[in-house]
């Protein structure tokens, strides 16, 4: 079968791989019909996730058919269709009893590993390094899906791939940093980040009662969707956030701060300096200059959710702000089963439709090109999805 | 589990009060000391020992010698003096000395040991091992001085000084060692401890049964080739459990047998058997077991099922102590790569975690991959 592999830093090829088989009696495998490229897949590509090695298959975000069920897998059957959870759960943890389930405690297989850097290992993940498992992803034609009957979702309604898809990452996750968002109503939410989990953080806010929400960006073409979503828009590099941001609050600041961009953040001038500079002398891992902003610009007494990635030890986070003014952080990989029925009543009842991401459809051969125009936002690109 | 920092006095007043309380079973002792997990009531106990022991080290200083930690780390920095005095002054020691060619590369190796050395003792909790280090170093510069003394062309009298200065250090260094060891019961005896837990989510009378049956445990223990319960006198007879122990309540438990023959597998293929017997088991509390006094590499263990704070799962303790071969030195330099067999037991604890929680251990191997030369399409 086809699937897309991680040859090295910056070369993602698609190459013929054996078919998968069941190697757990609660697995199941799925033949894949749609599936997307991820932000934190970048991070992957441009080699900022260690424990990457030649040959792995990525991709965290797919559904298909259940093709083959192992003996153990209680609720799904051969011939159901499902959207796939990138986070694997084994629901009878200690975390996973707790709806915790990107922390699970049994679906690592490297378990040590992920200790020695996190202090525990969290759970495992699809396509996402050696780190998290090592597990084979889904940018390929056939996936084996572990604990399928936690992990995965049925869809028995007659919606298209495309209005479902993204119930396997980005959709619970902009929900989940809407939700660590505390939203009350009247409130006004910052999002640093357009891209496809900002673009549908928005909408989660306002869905959650936020009366303003203020979108920060530099591309003109995800200013423009964002704002189409109902926000205010910042340019970071046409104007300064922090000031405007006091300005839009009348000197208060928002009420919640959203990180929806991660470790590889852009800045403007001697900062973006700072920090890849020790990015490449391995001083430092991640460049969370987002991070620092959310907390400084952050109300007093507000919070500050982060979806997006960071996988190190980072540098000069402003402590004393963040401790002097009483800020909550709320943070986490999602919780995605946790959010499978909800998210998916509320698409039935047309409450939030996440295509309207979707700006290029192609075929999974065609994997190393989308992700050379995704990296680079070539082609007003917010979100490839592929089909084998 | 011992700690270095208690008084011996504590560890052998444990011993005999342990040894007391097992006068009394049937069961006889077989192997080495087959010391009892120590309970709670007793841990706490240990910690107020463990508080008191810190801060009379932390004032001890002042007023009395310094303490061997003290020493050590001093010698660390002195360490890192003189490897970077070698290593910059390299040139000028050996031109010193007079064997200006022949003293170079060697007094640039010293500087790279003297610092690796200091830095093994000032970055270490437990300074012993590079202390050891520092004395084999010193054993090595006296062999190059002799060395030295005997080429036509060296400063007698020079490398004479550098010698009684080495010799001096060297008696420090010896000084230093033997007191570090002698306040680690663990160096003294040759032997290691390694203690691992882990909490798992179901009741303690079924993880106890579950590690019971002996034959289970290749299932969790991947270097254990297979287990074989036998009985006393090694024949491997199915047989009925023995008299004796506090199974006798459990009617729905089955019967275990008490010894059992183990087959790991080590490096290269190799095999290696031995026989343990069980000589503690109290169902859903604890599991104590020896190797027989003639096994290949003599240890103990216990394993102990705890209730969680919150009542729901279960805590489940790894003690495990053992004679590495070679000794003193070994025990001491093995210390240095704890995580080693640390690390065996800890994955084993999860692997049976996984077991007990889900059912099976979760696993990638025979995944597909792009690794095997696949063709682009």
């Amino acid at each position: 079968m086809k699937a897309t592999c991680w040859m090295g830093k910056k070369h993602v090829e698609v190459v013929d791989v054996p078919e998968p088989e069941l190697l757990n009696r609660r697995d199941a495998i799925v033949r894949v019909t749609s599936t997307a490229i991820c932000g934190s897949d970048l991070h992957l590509l441009n080699g900022f996730i260690p424990t990457m090695q030649r040959g792995d298959i990525l991709g965290h975000e797919f559904m298909g058919e259940i093709v083959d069920v192992g003996p153990d897998v209680r609720n799904r059957r051969v011939g159901d269709r499902v959207v796939v959870s990138f986070t694997i759960g084994c629901g009878e943890c200690f975390f996973c009893r707790r709806e915790l389930y990107s922390c699970c405690d049994n679906s690592n297989p490297n378990a040590w590993m992920a200790e020695k850097l996190f202090g525990h290992a969290t759970a495992g993940a699809f396509g996402y390094s050696h780190l998290t498992g090592g597990f084979a992803g889904g940018q390929a034609e056939y996936v084996r899906v572990p604990f399928a009957d936690v992990g995965t979702v049925k869809i028995e309604n007659g919606l298209a791939d495309e209005q479902v898809l993204f119930l396997s990452d980005i959709l619970p996750t902009a929900f989940m940093a809407a939700e660590n968002c505390d939203i009350e109503r009247g409130d006004t939410v910052a999002i640093w980040g357009c891209g496809p989990v900002g673009q549908l953080a928005i909408r989660c806010c306002f869905l959650l009662g936020a009366e303003r929400v203020i979108a920060i960006d530099r591309i003109p073409e995800r200013l423009q969707m964002a704002s189409a979503s109902g926000a205010e828009c910042i340019h970071f590099e046409d104007q300064d956030v922090a000031d405007q941001l006091l300005q839009q609050t009348g000197g208060r600041g928002p009420d919640a701060c959203m990180d929806a961009v991660g470790l590889e953040a852009h800045a403007p001038g001697l900062v973006h300096s700072y920090d890849r500079m020790k990015q490449a002398l391995m001083l430092e891992s991640d460049r969370p200059y987002v991070l620092r902003q959310a907390i400084l610009a952050c109300r007093n007494g507000g919070t500050v959710s982060i979806p997006g990635v960071y996988g190190g030890f980072d540098d000069k986070i402003p402590m004393g702000a963040m401790m002097n003014k009483g800020l909550t952080i709320k943070t986490g990989q999602t919780h995605v089963p946790r959010y499978f029925g909800s998210l998916l009543e509320r698409i039935e009842r047309g409450d939030i439709d996440a295509s309207f991401v979707i700006t290029h459809r192609l075929r999974l051969d065609e994997a190393a090109k989308g992700y050379e125009i995704f990296s680079r936002k070539q082609d007003d690109c917010v979100k490839i999805v592929m089909t084998p | 589990m011992a700690d270095p920092t208690k008084t011996t006095k504590t560890r052998k007043r444990r011993r005999e009060s342990s040894a007391h309380e097992l006068e009394g079973e049937s069961r006889p002792r077989g192997g080495s000391s087959g010391r009892k997990p120590r309970k709670r009531s007793e841990r706490g106990e240990a910690d107020q020992e463990v508080a008191e022991n810190a801060s009379r080290k932390r004032d001890g200083g002042s007023s009395r010698r310094p303490t061997p930690e003290r020493v050590a780390r001093g010698l660390g920095w002195l360490s890192l003096a003189l490897g970077v005095g070698s290593l910059l002054g390299a040139r000028r020691t050996a031109r010193w000395i007079g064997l200006r060619r022949e003293a170079l590369t060697p007094l640039r190796l010293v500087g790279v040991r003297e610092i690796a050395t200091g830095i093994g003792l000032l970055a270490a909790r437990r300074p012993a091992a590079a202390q050891w280090a520092r004395v084999g170093g010193d054993v090595v510069d006296l062999g190059l001085l002799g060395a030295a003394l005997s080429s036509r062309r060296a400063e007698r009298g020079r490398v004479g000084a550098l010698t009684a200065g080495v010799a001096a250090i060297t008696a420090l260094d010896v000084a230093c060692v033997r007191r570090l060891t002698a306040q680690d019961p663990d160096a003294r005896s040759g032997r290691l401890q390694l203690s691992r837990s882990i909490a798992i989510d179901r009741p303690a009378i079924d993880l106890y049964a579950q590690w019971r049956d002996l034959e289970n445990l290749p299932r969790f223990m991947p270097f254990l080739s297979s287990v074989r319960p036998t009985t006393r006198d090694g024949s491997a007879e199915g047989g009925e459990a023995r008299e004796g122990g506090q199974l006798g309540s459990e009617s729905s438990m089955p019967s275990f047998e008490w010894n059992a023959r183990f087959v790991a597998k080590g490096p290269m293929g190799l095999e290696t058997e031995w026989e343990a017997e069980i000589v503690d088991d109290v169902p859903g509390e604890v599991i104590a077991w020896c190797s027989t006094p003639d096994a290949a590499l003599e240890h103990s263990g216990a394993v102990q099922f705890e209730p969680t704070p919150d009542q729901r799962g279960t805590l489940v303790r790894v003690e495990i102590e053992y004679q590495p071969p070679g000794g003193l030195i070994a025990a001491s330099l093995a210390k240095l790569f704890e995580p080693g067999p640390a690390w065996v037991i800890q994955d084993s604890l999860r692997r049976f975690k996984q077991l007990m929680e889900v059912g099976e251990i979760v696993t990638t191997e025979g995944q597909p991959s792009g690794r095997e030369g696949g063709a682009s399409s």
